[in-house]
């Protein structure tokens, strides 16, 4: 008999999914060193109950911080629930690959991502900006010229009293890999060797999206400051 | 555009400064190019209020797009879900 958690077939989705092999087949990010199982009691094998309890311990302290990811990436509560729920299944199925003392923070991050990717994202058809694709990193440089900013210090002052919901809203409209990437940099402040591996893209990849994110993001938020002042302008005239 | 440029070595070119702003923003400039960017910047007020800009932009960024907490149900959820998985593996 299939083992349901929540609808959510625990057994053969583990078993089976592709994705679930994909993120088993992650490098255990092992920089080396400190390869050892917490325990320094020489010949210990951890039990299955330490592993769990470690896992509790250590892992579920980022639950706040996924479930604020992943309501960037999904865009509403409810998917942005079921793609933690997924993360910490996948999480602890392959926590025994998991080498301790490595970032374990990023490892879940990449989890998360990959869930999102490969089953959210693609149910998802979301009116967004273009990502600009064929638009070559070097023709955006030119065009930013020193002045393109568009914002005089007035309006600094105006994007820097912007409300939380404009913020927010103006990362919503960034294309996915772009927001996933600001987010991460930013709200994260993971380097971008650290984003690279969560993403699974080169570090110039990494570069080119926060690069296009942010000035698609900055152009907004001109826009909302510029609005809002022009609104508060009018209502002090009246 | 002409804009008053400092005469200095290296990263004098505000076209240089400018590629490297986020990566200079993101810490992930070796010390010598921070300085040389550091440098320019003092000098240059046009890169100088454009840094300001991208600045402000990640500050808020980080101040207002963080920071959800999960519902707590979740949590609970999550726990009885790993019993339940762990009796499988």
């Amino acid at each position: 008999m299939p083992l349901l958690v929540d609808g959510f077939d625990v057994q053969s989705s583990l078993r089976t999914s592709p994705l679930l092999s994909y993120v088993m087949s992650i490098p255990s990010a092992s920089s080396g060193a400190s390869a050892s199982v917490p325990d320094s009691d020489a010949g210990h094998v951890e039990t299955a109950d330490e592993r769990h309890e470690r896992f509790e311990q250590d892992a579920l302290q980022y639950l706040d911080q996924l479930y604020a990811a992943a309501l960037r990436m999904t865009r509403n509560p409810a998917d942005a629930e079921d793609v933690v729920q997924e993360t910490y299944a996948k999480a602890y199925a392959s926590f025994h690959q998991f080498t301790p003392g490595t970032n374990l923070k990023a490892w879940l991050y990449r989890i998360l991502t990959n869930t999102y990717i490969n089953s959210y994202r693609k149910r998802q058809r979301e009116p967004q900006l273009s990502d600009g694709e064929n638009v070559e990193d070097w023709q955006l440089a030119r065009a930013e010229s020193h002045t393109s900013s568009g914002l005089k210090s007035a309006e600094m002052v105006a994007l820097e009293n912007l409300p939380d919901t404009d913020v927010k809203e103006a990362l919503q409209q960034l294309a996915p890999d772009f927001r996933l990437a600001v987010y991460l940099a930013d709200v994260e402040g993971f380097s971008y060797k650290e984003i690279a591996d969560i993403m699974g893209t080169p570090i110039g990849t990494v570069m080119s999206r926060l690069n296009r994110g942010r000035t698609q993001l900055r152009n907004l938020l001109a826009e909302y400051a510029r609005e809002r002042g022009i609104k508060r302008a009018e209502a002090s005239r009246t | 555009m002409n804009v008053e440029r400092p005469e200095d070595a290296s990263l004098d070119d505000c076209e240089h400064v400018l590629e490297r702003v986020y990566q200079f923003l993101d810490n992930e400039v070796d010390e010598a190019t921070g300085d040389a960017i550091r440098h320019h910047l003092s000098m240059c007020e046009p890169c100088l209020e454009r840094f300001d800009v991208e600045e402000a932009v990640k500050s808020l960024v980080h101040r207002c797009c963080g920071g959800d907490v999960a519902p707590t149900y979740l949590r609970a959820k999550i726990v009885s879900q790993l019993t339940v998985i762990r009796k499988t593996l």
